[in-house]
């Protein structure tokens, strides 16, 4: 134990830094910022800021980021409370008794219970990603190719296993994916495989250029397509303070979000809608007056926005110690370390412990930061839910644009981009989750990769992959998330209970 | 076209990059033999993976066990897409051959009016944004936009 706190201590001396202080300043504002503007996600909103991490040091940029993913978080329930609009799918359930409390006029309180219980669940969270952290980087340190290949398979079958409507849908996305990345030369063989004798595809197609295209440009042309709706009414926003009755009343819901937002966080791909749908009904189940909820009751904003906080943590504990993403989000933070140089997973604790502790010890100042930032600054924030979306889309647009070029200064990647903004495009208007997709990209080489080293250790034999006992549970699992939706789904339907 | 028979197209046409995928994957050899798998391998397990997938969906969308998309929307609106896409790919073609304040100003002026912004607003978000973000990825990040042919002299 002594040793995660000296390392903790390690990390505050990284994330204090003036530089590091700023962008974590920065990151916030502009994930604050993403989360409350109309027609762009948060998702989208971190792909398209990746180039201006391009360049910079790992460990700050990894602070930008993680400040700026919180930021969206603060940002889609802001949004959720005033104007009845979710920023984002985990702020869905806030809408419930935020935008009730606001039409009583109590929209200062929501505002302020959503913000601290961010705070409370974002900062115990974070114990328990260090408490987690070790332990199951020493497990990994045991992995071998087969279970790195295991643990690929087990990363991508999660997170497309609850992506989507459809799972045939979700199973095509991710094997477009993992065609996507087979691309280039093979790093065996030497061999240029789909190139088309265009010299600039023999290193690959760039993440950026996928999540940009599929994330970003996508989600602009169907907005543009989606325009037009009911103009928004923005509630008056009032004193943003909270009574001591209203803290008092909150606050083991806020304990309680916590605690099932950081369990579900931590297993892949069980992200933060789950957790804040989740707390949001036992809160309920729990309360003396159930039909209160729904209604304007301060526990139903308090529980979701802290589960959603504590999953958005809980997240990064597959991400840091085993290098498997849990949420799209995730996926998009786990290429841009893979592009800054930066391998996460069980070697990134003892190869890069300033971007491993550095970012934990960020974790808490984004917490600090969002909270003394967020509070005073809601009503800025209210002024810019008033920006035209339409003004947005161009601009989107352009700094996608921009960003593909300046990092790579190649007009190649710059239509494959726009090409992939098309793809997207489609996808979405036929329900194909784009997540399973840009993992698929991400992971691809690395799953190929381990399952030749690991056929190369057997001499051949496929059995390698099903002998290694951590391999084989790895490899369940696999099978188990993907069937288990649909075995949850026929469960619930036959006891007559409603779906998620 | 029904929406259930759209999905059932769309899965076919993924069947048909998966079967050109497949074609593709036969053609690569490796001439090492510490290499079980090989380079072909991979793409094979891919290629068919996803041809038994997309021949599922086909099933299910002409079934009508299928998920949708949204409702459809006035063609008017389904055009704006199109237009704002085509406009990205000039923005695109032009930034090198125009530079990337000319490119970028016209980019986001004609894309604001086509969205019904008015001129003047457009006109100064327009050079707002690109001067903005001019100082921001070249003094700022030191990452080089391209200046453009007709600057290029100057």
């Amino acid at each position: 134990m002594s040793e995660v706190f000296s390392s903790l201590a390690y990390g505050f001396s990284v994330a204090l830094t003036t530089t590091n202080l700023m962008w974590a300043t920065v990151g916030s504002i502009i994930g604050t910022l993403i989360g409350v503007l109309p027609g762009i996600g948060p998702v989208s909103g971190i792909a398209i800021l990746i180039p201006v991490i391009y360049g910079m040091n790992p460990a700050s940029a990894m602070i930008m980021l993680t400040a700026m993913y919180y930021g969206t978080m603060y940002g889609g329930s802001t949004t959720s409370i005033l104007v009845n609009v979710p920023g984002e799918a985990s702020s869905v359930v806030t809408t419930l008794d935020g935008y009730q409390m606001a039409r009583q006029g109590r929209a200062g309180p929501a505002l302020a219970i959503a913000a601290i219980g961010s705070f409370v669940a974002g900062t115990l969270s974070i114990v328990g990603l260090m408490l987690f952290a070790v332990p199951l980087t020493a497990l990994a340190l045991k992995f071998g190719p087969a279970e790195y290949f295991g643990l690929m398979l087990l990363g991508l079958s999660s997170v497309t296993s609850l992506a989507g409507k459809s799972l045939v849908k979700a199973l095509l996305s991710m094997v477009l994916g993992l065609m996507v990345a087979t691309i280039g030369v093979d790093l065996s063989t030497g061999i240029a495989r789909y190139t088309f004798d265009v010299p600039q595809l023999l290193d690959g197609v760039g993440f950026l250029v996928v999540a940009i295209g599929l994330f970003a440009i996508s989600e602009v042309l169907l907005a543009a397509e989606e325009m037009g709706g009911p103009k928004r009414e923005t509630i008056p926003l009032g004193r943003v303070w909270l009574a001591w009755k209203d803290f008092a009343q909150s606050w083991w819901a806020m304990i309680r979000g916590t605690v099932i937002g950081f369990y579900i966080g931590v297993l892949p791909a069980a992200g933060a809608t789950i957790a804040s749908f989740m707390s949001y009904d036992v809160e309920k189940r729990l309360a003396k007056d159930p039909s209160t909820f729904g209604k304007g009751d301060i526990r139903g904003v308090a529980a979701p926005e802290a589960a959603n906080n504590a999953a958005a943590v809980g997240n990064m504990v597959p991400l840091l110690t085993l290098g498997v993403p849990g949420s799209s989000t995730t996926a998009i933070m786990l290429g841009a370390l893979m592009m800054l140089g930066v391998q996460p997973g069980p070697l990134m604790y003892q190869k890069n412990p300033d971007v491993f502790w550095g970012l934990i010890a960020s974790m808490y100042l984004g917490n600090t930061m969002l909270l003394v930032l967020n509070l005073p600054l809601v009503g800025v924030w209210v002024k810019i839910l008033a920006i035209p979306e339409r003004i947005l889309y161009p601009l989107i647009l352009g700094v996608s644009v921009i960003g593909v070029y300046g990092v790579s200064n190649s007009h190649t990647d710059l239509l494959l981009a726009c090409g992939f903004g098309l793809l997207g495009y489609y996808m979405r208007k036929r329900d194909y989750p784009l997540a399973p997709a840009v993992l698929g990209v991400v992971l691809g080489g690395l799953m190929e990769q381990s399952l030749r080293q690991a056929l190369v250790l057997s001499d051949g034999s496929y059995w390698i992959l099903v002998q290694r006992p951590i391999s084989l549970v790895l490899l369940t699992l696999s099978v188990v998330s993907l069937a288990s939706p649909s075995l949850i789904s026929a469960v619930r339907k036959v006891q007559g209970e409603p779906q998620f | 076209m029904s929406e259930r028979s759209h999905d059932g197209v769309v899965a076919l046409l993924v069947a048909a990059v998966c079967i050109a995928y497949l074609r593709g994957a036969r053609g690569f050899q490796s001439p090492l033999v510490a290499d079980p798998l090989g380079p072909s391998a991979f793409p094979t397990i891919l290629g068919w993976a996803g041809l038994i997938l997309a021949t599922a969906q086909i099933v299910l969308a002409w079934s009508g066990r299928v998920t949708t998309g949204g409702s459809p929307a006035s063609f008017r609106r389904s055009l704006r897409p199109f237009l704002l896409f085509g406009l990205l790919i000039a923005y695109a073609l032009a930034l090198e051959s125009a530079g990337y304040l000319l490119a970028t100003i016209a980019f986001v002026l004609i894309s604001l009016g086509m969205l019904g912004e008015p001129l003047w607003r457009g006109c100064l978000v327009a050079v707002g944004f690109s001067g903005g973000f001019y100082y921001l990825f070249v003094k700022v990040l030191k990452i080089n936009l391209p200046i453009g042919a007709i600057f290029r002299g100057w």
